[in-house]
């Protein structure tokens, strides 16, 4: 969390915190205010609309959290649920008491204000009331009658001495204050203790109404002052012809003052039980209504603090969850915070640090596991670079690896068969089968280490194999396993063969060609010498057997003449030069009508010997012409070829003949092998051997319609040019060679 | 035999100020308004009708007092902005029944100055009598023209004692006010 947000959360509960304590004063005085409390009592309306507002915030607050809540708990938050049960909980605990206390408040309000308002005791009041009025009747009459006897006296005084005379007859009469009225109620004159007040007091207009010697009592409040005794005499004064009229004489009377004090408090106790008992209803309403605030605001506040206690108790229960979801979904970084140290946050630290140790176990396995893949992307590329073929075998011969090299060499592909027992599955594949056949023995047997040399046949004609095997410990608890390494030393064997033979070739010219030129010689000089002496008959003899002798040395000159063209090894001359022009030229000497020769020449370049290139062309179709058809047919092609980083040039001469036997597709190439009568058994063999000397390699193989098909493959450093226009003459020379 | 006859007459004036000073709802109107300029003050007249609720008068028997507000303003208009407020004056009036005396007193709060009544409608109708309540010195007042005098009483229910407030403001019988009675301000 960062320090902003949790700034804003403690400030968010500092201020509903505040909120709490404010609504509580509010409340508190609202209650100080009912109890008749001067103080407040211009914040009464203030503070219950404030009150209302503040209950309104809390609600609208736990609202949010209500729905903040719902929402946590519809996308499956942990903890979500265990928070509304915890919620709930607390709420349900907390109203309970609540609205016990707050009903029964209630009840008990209610028949304690019933019960203070007695019928007998606003009874008692109203008379008390009467009690002192009554007692305030003699004062009253006699303040009347006092007032018409000064009104007599002031029957013949003119307006003009009035003020002399009222002072003179309230200082008499003990009045607190005389004034003189006209009949519409003008201020004549005025005399009155309180020399403070320039008016008299107040005469209701009613009492000017009054009739004629008709006069009036009545007690008289003044505030601040205390209770008077107003009377009012109308009479008719009579001063002089000219002064005579309707006057109004008012007194004001003081009432003794512990009657004026007792009528007062009489008075006082009597209005406030009256107001209480009028606002007896309206208090009912008003404690309520202060009741229901403090109900509510008890409600709410615990509902919120429900909200806030949840989730401080749920906070370290979901992050465990989800502190374990995380581990689950291999998050093994995951720390939770540690917040409080009771037994929550034991587990919290036991839960710390097992991640901690798990990631660390992990973090080794990754190291091994990096460091293991890396020894095995070494191993994969040192396999795969190698020459030589490799496979290993679990423990029931089941192929578990294999590369490039032993896919090369066997000619299949090996990754299907992984996984499967190779015994089992070697049938179906020719190569595979004489491999496991040759090394079953040592499959099955315990030894650790051995070699074998096995003979393959395959499309790309004899292979031999030379086979070095060894028994692998149980590394993966899969029991034993082997690996084998194997080579093709097929091309190692024929060199060495081939060696071997050029070496008889030279001895055989060396040792024999030298001892016939002699023996030729003498046989000619024999013939030359003696033959015209001999008589005929012995002549005959000697001519005979002399012309065997010379033809026999010239056979044996013409054999050890190939023996030594065979064994030579001029120094061959490289250039570059269009091989499919080489073969058209050298095919063109055999177009005759008896021989059909397919074209499909591709044009290509190699960089070769063109003479022994021709010579290589020759043989190789005189050996398809001799192949034994009766109407030969040869199918010439020559081809481009890409494979992985070798680009070659392909020769392929197939003829019509019967094919060869599957010995004679392994030997056919050595000297003196030949499955013709006539022949030195060397054309073949020196075909090779030029081939070889050009960089390329050759092989025979038989054609699946029938027939056999010499393969020539010399490396090309050029691809053919994107131009360049294949040269099929298959129908041309068809009809050239048919015609 | 004079007391008890004046009882009966005060008692039928009560009954008589019942009924024709108490609507079910109670009524507060203003009259008539008018200024007049008197030694360089500006007066003012005006004559307000005040019936009281029912409720209203029951309370004010059961010793609730009563404060009834004169509300006067002054007021300058002006094309460019809101009407300007010149003088804001609140005549203050407390209303209450004397028990013992069976009198209604009625307290002018300005002054302090009191008068008592025998008669409800007596004492309303001296209420709404106002006679040159002085308004503002004429040096405030420019000689343009727009100034308008705006009164309007009503019963002010902050000073009900407070359990009754509640209730008060959410009852009709208790929103006793009078319209806004606008007068030209002239000498």
């Amino acid at each position: 969390m960062s320090i902003k947000a949790m700034i804003w959360k403690h400030l968010r509960m500092w201020l509903t915190l505040l909120l709490f304590v404010t609504l509580l004063t509010c409340l508190l005085i609202l209650a100080d205010v009912l109890e008749d409390s001067a103080r407040f009592q211009q914040l009464y309306s203030p503070l219950l609309v404030f009150s209302s507002l503040g209950l309104i915030i809390i609600i609208a607050l736990i609202l949010l959290n209500a729905y903040d809540l719902l929402r946590q708990v519809r996308s499956g938050r942990p903890g979500a649920r265990l928070t509304v049960r915890l919620v709930i909980l607390f709420v349900v605990l907390a109203i309970t008491p609540v609205l016990l206390v707050y009903y029964f408040s209630l009840e008990f309000l209610n028949q304690r204000l019933e019960n203070w308002f007695d019928t007998q005791i606003e009874q008692s009041l109203s008379s008390a009331l009467v009690l002192s009025r009554t007692s305030l009747d003699t004062g009253m009459r006699e303040a009347l009658d006092k007032t018409q006897k000064l009104s007599a006296q002031m029957v013949l005084i003119s307006d003009e001495l009035a003020p002399l005379e009222l002072n003179s007859l309230r200082e008499q009469s003990g009045a607190a204050e005389l004034s003189l009225l006209s009949a519409g109620g003008q201020i004549i004159a005025v005399s009155s203790t309180d020399t403070a007040s320039l008016l008299p007091s107040h005469v209701d207009p009613t009492l000017l109404l009054l009739r004629q010697q008709d006069s009036h009592v009545s007690l008289h409040p003044i505030p601040e002052r205390g209770l008077y005794i107003q009377a009012l005499v109308r009479y008719n004064f009579n001063a002089s012809l000219q002064e005579s009229g309707e006057r109004l004489l008012t007194a004001l009377y003081s009432v003794p003052e512990h009657i004026s004090e007792l009528a007062a408090e009489v008075e006082s106790r009597a209005n406030a039980y009256k107001q209480l008992a009028y606002l007896r209803n309206s208090l009912k309403v008003s404690f309520t209504l202060v009741l229901s605030l403090v109900m509510l605001l008890s409600i709410f506040g615990t509902t919120w603090a429900a909200f806030a206690a949840a989730r401080l108790l749920v906070r370290p229960i979901r992050n465990l969850i989800e502190g374990t979801r995380a581990v689950a979904a291999g998050d093994y970084d995951k720390q939770l915070p540690l917040s409080t140290l009771d037994e929550l946050g034991i587990l919290v630290e036991s839960f710390n640090t097992m991640t901690r140790r798990i990631r660390k176990a992990r973090d080794e396995v990754k190291h091994s596991q990096q460091r293991a893949d890396a020894q095995l992307a070494y191993l994969e590329i040192v396999l795969e670079r190698m020459s030589s073929g490799v496979l290993s075998l679990d423990n029931d011969l089941q192929l578990r690896t294999s590369n490039n090299a032993a896919e090369q060499i066997l000619g299949m592909s090996l990754v299907p068969l992984r996984g499967q027992c190779l015994l089992t599955v070697c049938t179906d594949y020719p190569p595979l089968a004489a491999l496991c056949q040759g090394l079953e023995s040592y499959l099955n047997d315990e030894a650790t280490d051995w070699q074998k040399q096995i003979t393959l046949f395959g499309v790309n004609g004899r292979k031999v194999l030379l086979c070095r095997g060894a028994r692998l410990p149980n590394l993966d608890g899969q029991g034993p396993g082997h690996v084998m390494v194997f080579d093709n030393i097929t091309t190692l064997i024929q060199a060495e063969r081939d060696a071997a033979w050029g070496e008889v070739a030279r001895r055989l010219a060396h040792e024999i060609k030298n001892p016939l030129t002699p023996i030729r010689l003498s046989a000619e000089r024999l013939r030359h010498k003696y033959l015209p002496t001999f008589p005929d008959k012995e002549a005959q003899t000697l001519d005979r057997m002399t012309h065997t002798i010379i033809q026999q040395v010239d056979a044996m000159k013409e054999m050890v003449d190939a023996f030594s063209n065979y064994a030579r090894s001029p120094q061959i001359n490289l250039q570059a030069l269009a091989f499919h022009h080489v073969v058209r030229e050298v095919l063109d000497l055999y177009q005759t009508d008896h021989i059909l020769i397919e074209r499909d020449l591709e044009p290509v370049e190699v960089e070769a010997d063109a003479g022994r290139l021709r010579q290589v062309l020759h043989n190789l179709i005189k050996n398809a012409l001799e192949a034994g058809a009766e109407e030969p047919q040869l199918h010439v092609s020559t081809h481009y070829r890409e494979e992985a980083n070798l680009n070659y040039v392909e020769l392929r001469i197939r003829d019509n003949g019967p094919g060869l036997s599957e010995e004679m597709l392994g030997k056919i190439f050595e000297p003196y092998v030949t499955t013709k009568t006539k022949g030195t058994g060397l054309g073949l063999a020196i075909v090779k051997k030029i081939v070889e000397e050009h960089g390329g390699m050759v092989w025979m193989e038989n054609n699946p319609e029938g027939g056999a098909c010499a393969v020539i493959r010399l490396p090309t450093p050029n691809p053919p040019a994107l131009a360049a226009v294949p040269e099929t003459t298959a129908e041309p020379c068809f009809n050239s060679a048919t015609s | 035999m004079k007391r008890t006859r004046w009882l009966s007459i005060l008692t039928g004036s009560l009954m008589l100020s019942l009924v024709c000073f108490a609507s079910p709802d109670g009524q507060f109107a203003v009259v008539q308004a008018s200024t007049r300029l008197v030694e360089q003050v500006y007066l003012l007249d005006a004559e307000l009708t005040y019936e009281l609720s029912e409720e209203s008068i029951n309370a004010l028997h059961n010793a609730v007092p009563l404060t009834l507000v004169l509300h006067i303003e002054v007021r300058h208009a002006r094309w460019y902005l809101w009407d300007e407020k010149i003088a804001d004056i609140n005549q203050r009036y407390e209303l209450k029944y004397h028990s013992l005396s069976e009198r209604y007193l009625l307290t002018h709060l300005n002054t302090g100055l009191y008068e008592s009544f025998f008669r409800l409608s007596t004492a309303l109708r001296a209420m709404g009598k106002v006679r040159a309540l002085p308004l503002l010195d004429k040096p405030l007042v420019n000689a343009e023209p727009g100034y308008s005098v705006r009164l309007n009483s009503y019963l002010d229910i902050e000073s009900l004692p407070a359990p009754l407030r509640p209730v008060a403001y959410f009852s009709k019988e208790w929103r006793l006010a009078s319209e806004v009675y606008v007068c030209p301000l002239k000498p």
